[in-house]
């Protein structure tokens, strides 16, 4: 393990092309499952390495919006949200890319 | 080489006597049987919410129980005793957490539970079927000194996804016991319980495989033990303390800051500003070793559901396949929409409003004429053929909701993506205007996300350009009778046409606003599944009733002010208002080959609603009738180049007055009028360039 890059610094640096990335693509990058993507974008959303771009909640600013259940699609809610990274999460994906 | 997070520790005997607090006068206490043993063991139940720890807990303590609050607290705390081959016990049902981190006030209760009572084991109750996730608070849970029992639950609910886990293997690799339970069955509580009492017992035996440190980071984290040495917050050990410093964990950086002195919390403030981003490493350190555990004790047969969402993915999210079934599949939406909703809605505007019509004109044959007028033209011909929109979009949300429901929309967003990427047109930009496909409004609150003022200003000028469901809608109405069976292709390429503009507009607001940055965005995409009726009913229902409501109030209104401006003054629509407006603009229709005012009225009056061009035509070329419909009533006045540079106009036209209102409120009024002006030239330029180059090559002339 010495000498590699530990596996969320690795998923910050895969974030550092730029397009959207599918937690399964980066599953398959990271030899990790899919669930354990999921659990290191929460975690580093929580530290501020990745931000949620709200998405299925419309937690955009769009609450009190007449027409919020146009972008409310079903079963969006229940995903994780869209998530970019943060200008602390971009610092450390450009020193590992 | 990597170091151990902690060292193992081997407690010795006597156990350090548990301290279980005497919980607050009971709401509902079970009676005296729930009073703690003192001299008794303590074990504490941990884990995630819903994972059957109170299901174990229920099973061992029955009515001896006690519900009531963590002193201070608004969390429940339930305590209990329960006897086991003759030796009492106290049990203590911790709330549900997903870690030790100390992000919620469960997680504090749990972690300075389990560090200043010190039980004599934990039982950590994990769900099989989402074993990772368990495994983190277990990894956390073995950072502390407290020995541990993992109590294996829903393996029955794991088998269901096809993911078997092997208990012994588990144990091995862990060095904890792992006793597999059906907690819900009472099945293995009781092992449970034996595996705890033996370690409680025995804790020398008690050799666990801990998560490891990276070697870099060992010699911050033994200098940060020593400088702490003269720190005085006994509450927690000082190692632990040291690795919570490096993971940034707020209670304790606030503890250590003021138990120590400030010349020393500086220097200690020094080291951990220089490994800031220590935390990912340590992080990385548990995922390193829940990935080691995992791999050695589940199988995971590739189930059904997987094995389908990846051969579909194969072509779905392919970067060419993936954009040509997208088109594919809108196309074929569109398709079935036409070929469903198109007759329904002719239906309903030849038989139903033609009908109503008739009606209306029988029963106010005796009322003033501006009356009849009013109602038949107006309302029945206006909002009333807005009504008949009703099958295109209950057909169309449901097809939107379904692909989302069946998980095929996110993909649709993926590969959409992967297209824009290629073409340069990539940002923060991307995810406003996806949601502009919905309704603009929206997409241009959307644009909230972008915290630089110019780019988000750019987006918010993009996002009128995606076509809206209400565009979708209008053209939906008009397409199939201008253009027969070639509907569905012709409206693909107008949506393309949208699509490409927006693309061309797009490339150039990257350069200028985010000079070429790209953004990545982490998407979840679903695995397939079939369709919930339900869910899908539901948001057909939300949306096709928000429509309603506004055909019934605005679309009413404007239809009623349409009307009396195109038959003021003097009751002759040819010479009204409404008609000196649009014939002194027919030399700018004239270009684009609308030769009838009509038609370019009902394209400016688009402004209050998009709806509103159906309502305005209706009003103009007066209520259907019989064997008659709108669609081919409008139709029969244009020659088709002329048909496809209106809807092209249509589709670009400046967005509704909602629309313009948010851009104003995000904006200010110089960037609303830009927007307001470019999207006129556009919209207009490309209904004569389209024109103009049909009329050129000799094609709808």
């Amino acid at each position: 393990m010495s000498g590699e890059l530990s596996l969320p610094i690795r998923l910050l640096g895969l974030l550092s092309y730029g397009g959207i990335r599918s937690t399964s693509d980066l599953a398959k990058r990271l030899g990790v499952s899919e669930a354990m993507v999921g659990m290191m974008a929460e975690d580093l959303t929580r530290r501020g390495y990745l931000q949620a771009l709200g998405g299925g909640d419309c937690s955009t600013g769009c609450g009190g919006c007449a027409v919020v259940s146009q972008c409310k699609l079903p079963g969006a809610e229940d995903r994780l949200p869209l998530l970019a990274l943060t200008e602390k999460g971009k610092l450390v994906a450009a020193s590992s890319a | 080489m990597t170091q151990p997070l902690r060292q193992p520790v081997t407690p010795t005997r006597p156990l350090p006597r548990p301290n279980l607090r005497l919980v607050q006068p009971a709401c509902h206490d079970a009676g005296p049987g729930a009073l703690p043993h003192p001299e008794a063991l303590t074990f504490a139940l941990v884990g995630q919410p819903n994972v059957g720890k109170s299901t174990v807990f229920n099973m061992l303590t029955g009515l001896n129980q006690h519900v009531g609050n963590w002193p201070g607290k608004t969390v429940e705390q339930k305590t209990g005793t329960f006897r086991f081959d003759g030796a009492a016990a106290n049990l203590v049902d911790l709330p549900g957490t997903y870690s030790l981190t100390a992000n919620s006030e469960e997680e504090r209760i749990a972690r300075d539970y389990l560090i200043s009572q010190r039980p004599d084991v934990a039982i950590a109750v994990v769900n099989a079927a989402a074993l990772e996730r368990s495994l983190y608070l277990v990894a956390e849970l073995l950072a502390l000194d407290t020995p541990l029992v993992i109590g294996l639950n829903m393996s029955d609910v794991a088998a269901q996804h096809g993911i078997h886990v092997e208990p012994h293997v588990l144990e091995a690799a862990l060095g904890v016991p792992v006793v597999p339970l059906v907690a819900a069955r009472n099945e293995g509580i009781r092992d449970l319980v034996a595996a705890a009492f033996k370690l409680a017992y025995d804790p020398a035996a008690f050799r666990p495989n801990r998560p490891v440190i990276r070697p870099e980071h060992q010699p911050v984290l033994e200098q940060l033990v020593e400088m702490m040495g003269g720190c005085a917050c006994d509450r927690y050990a000082a190692d632990w303390s040291a690795m919570k410093l490096l993971e940034g964990d707020a209670e304790v950086t606030a503890q250590v800051k003021g138990s120590v002195a400030p010349e020393l919390w500086n220097e200690i403030h020094k080291v951990l500003l220089q490994h800031e981003d220590a935390y990912l490493d340590i992080a990385g350190g548990r995922y390193e070793w829940i990935g080691r555990m995992v791999r050695a004790a589940v199988t995971q047969p590739r189930a059904g559901a997987v094995t389908l969402t990846d051969r579909i993915d194969r072509v779905a999210t392919h970067p060419v396949f993936g954009l040509g079934l997208l088109l594919a599949i809108f196309g074929l939406a569109f398709a079935l929409t036409y070929a469903v909703a198109t007759p329904l809605a002719e239906w309903l505007s030849e038989v139903v409003l033609g009908g109503l019509a008739g009606l209306a004109a029988t029963l106010l044959a005796g009322a003033p004429a501006w009356v009849s007028g009013l109602v038949i033209d107006g309302f029945i011909g206006g909002a009333g053929t807005v009504l008949t929109f009703l099958p295109i979009l209950a057909i169309f949300f449901a097809l939107l909701g379904a692909l989302e429901d069946v998980g095929y929309l996110a993909r649709g967003a993926y590969v959409m993506d992967r297209f824009m990427h290629l073409m340069g047109l990539h940002g923060k930009s991307f995810l406003p205007l996806f949601l502009g496909f919905g309704c603009n409004v929206p997409a241009v609150m959307g644009a909230r996300i972008l915290e630089e003022r110019r780019a988000r200003f750019l987006t918010i000028l993009l996002a009128p350009l995606v076509p809206c469901t209400a565009r979708l809608a209008v053209l939906a109405f008009l397409t199939p009778a201008f253009f027969g069976s070639r509907a569905a292709l012709v409206t693909l390429g107008l949506v393309a046409l949208n699509l490409v503009v927006l693309a061309v507009a797009g490339i150039v607001v990257n350069k200028v606003a985010f000079k070429g940055e790209q953004t990545a965005f982490i998407m979840e995409l679903p695995l397939y599944h079939a369709p919930n009726l339900r869910t899908v009913g539901l948001y057909v229902w939300n949306n096709t009733s928000s429509f309603l409501k506004k055909a019934g109030t605005f679309i009413l209104l404007s239809s009623a002010v349409v009307w009396a401006l195109s038959n003021l003054p003097g009751g002759n629509p040819e010479t009204s208002i409404l008609a000196m407006f649009g014939k002194a603009l027919e030399p700018l229709g004239a270009l684009m080959g609308l030769d009838d005012w009509r038609m370019i009225v009902a394209l400016l009056s688009s402004f209050f609603a998009k709806e509103n061009t159906i309502a305005t035509l209706g009003v103009l070329f007066g209520a259907p009738e019989a064997g008659a419909s709108l669609a081919t009533q409008v139709s029969a006045v244009m020659v088709p180049a002329a048909s496809v540079a209106f809807l092209a106009a249509a589709m670009l036209f400046i967005p509704c007055l909602a629309t313009v209102a948010t851009i104003k409120q995000e904006t200010n009024w110089k960037w609303m009028w830009i927007s307001v002006g470019l999207l006129l030239a556009i919209s207009l330029g490309a209904g004569v360039v389209i024109y103009q180059g049909l009329r050129l090559i000799g094609v709808g002339v």
